[in-house]
């Protein structure tokens, strides 16, 4: 049985409401990315972005710096994240994934800006 | 080039300043701005995804909590909650911890010391299965057992 009500009535009771947001990635920068959420997502939020990419888990830190609702008849939100610099990029960063990117499209020879994959 | 292009600019800021000052009359420059400064986010290459990759945002925020039924809680929160959405709510005190999903009931509006807060009621779902977590947990996203998968099975 779980001890809830022992925590709650724990004189330290810390708690932390989390909210997970279905979103996919539209493009990517150094410092932040584009995506597109069926709910908006408060201005300002803080939270930790989670997209596969190759197969693979990737995350980062990111704050939502703006929400608008799409145009389109999708109905969705478009929501424009600024990643966090709380950390520095390890294995699985996104941050990592955009220059990956740009070696890439150096190595292609179609680097600039907005770059289709 | 681009050294001659700036100068440029910057003469024609001048003109036009030198222009609303004689406009003005009383030498006072008026409260327009001549350059919008552009955030240093722009200034990388922006990358466009062909096909969207899938993936999750998982926002986190402290509340205030209180047990008022068998299987119900109400937190006060500085956001609101969109009724019937399935949250999760970590409870760390007296040396556990305890993380257990949650579907929000109500949500409402209240002012607390002046200040405008969120009640927020919440049904507890299966608590049974709530996930005790050890003391020294600590929030990696990479220990979260695939996060994206579990959002797409909730829709």
């Amino acid at each position: 049985m779980v001890p809830l009500d022992a925590i709650l009535q724990a004189s330290d009771l810390v708690a932390v409401l989390g909210r997970e947001v279905s979103v996919q990635l539209l493009d990517i920068s150094a410092s932040g990315c584009l995506l597109e959420s069926a709910s908006r997502i408060v201005l300002g939020a803080t939270g930790t972005l989670i997209v596969m990419f190759d197969g693979k888990e990737y995350c980062d830190d990111v704050r939502v710096m703006r929400c608008l609702q799409s145009k389109g008849a999708s109905g969705g939100y478009q929501v424009g994240a600024e990643f966090l610099w709380t950390k520095a990029p390890h294995e699985r960063s996104l941050r990592r994934i955009v220059t990956h990117l740009q070696a890439s499209a150096i190595k292609s020879g179609s680097f600039g800006a907005s770059t289709q994959m | 080039m681009g050294t001659f292009f700036a100068i440029a600019v910057r003469d024609a800021n001048r003109q036009f300043a030198a222009a609303l000052v004689a406009r003005d009359g009383a030498g006072r420059i008026p409260n327009i701005v001549y350059e919008v400064l552009m955030s240093g986010r722009r200034s990388h290459p922006r990358f466009a995804v062909a096909t969207p990759w899938l993936g999750a945002i998982r926002i986190l925020r402290d509340v205030v909590v209180n047990r008022t039924g068998d299987d119900e809680l109400l937190v006060v929160s500085n956001a609101a909650a969109v009724v019937g959405e399935v949250l999760s709510l970590e409870l760390m005190g007296g040396g556990q911890s305890v993380m257990v999903k949650v579907c929000v009931r109500d949500s409402r509006p209240v002012i607390i010391d002046g200040t405008v807060r969120h009640r927020v009621r919440l049904g507890l779902i299966d608590l049974q299965s709530a996930a005790t977590l050890p003391e020294d947990a600590v929030a990696d996203p990479l220990a979260i057992e695939s996060t994206i998968q579990r959002v797409a099975e909730a829709g």
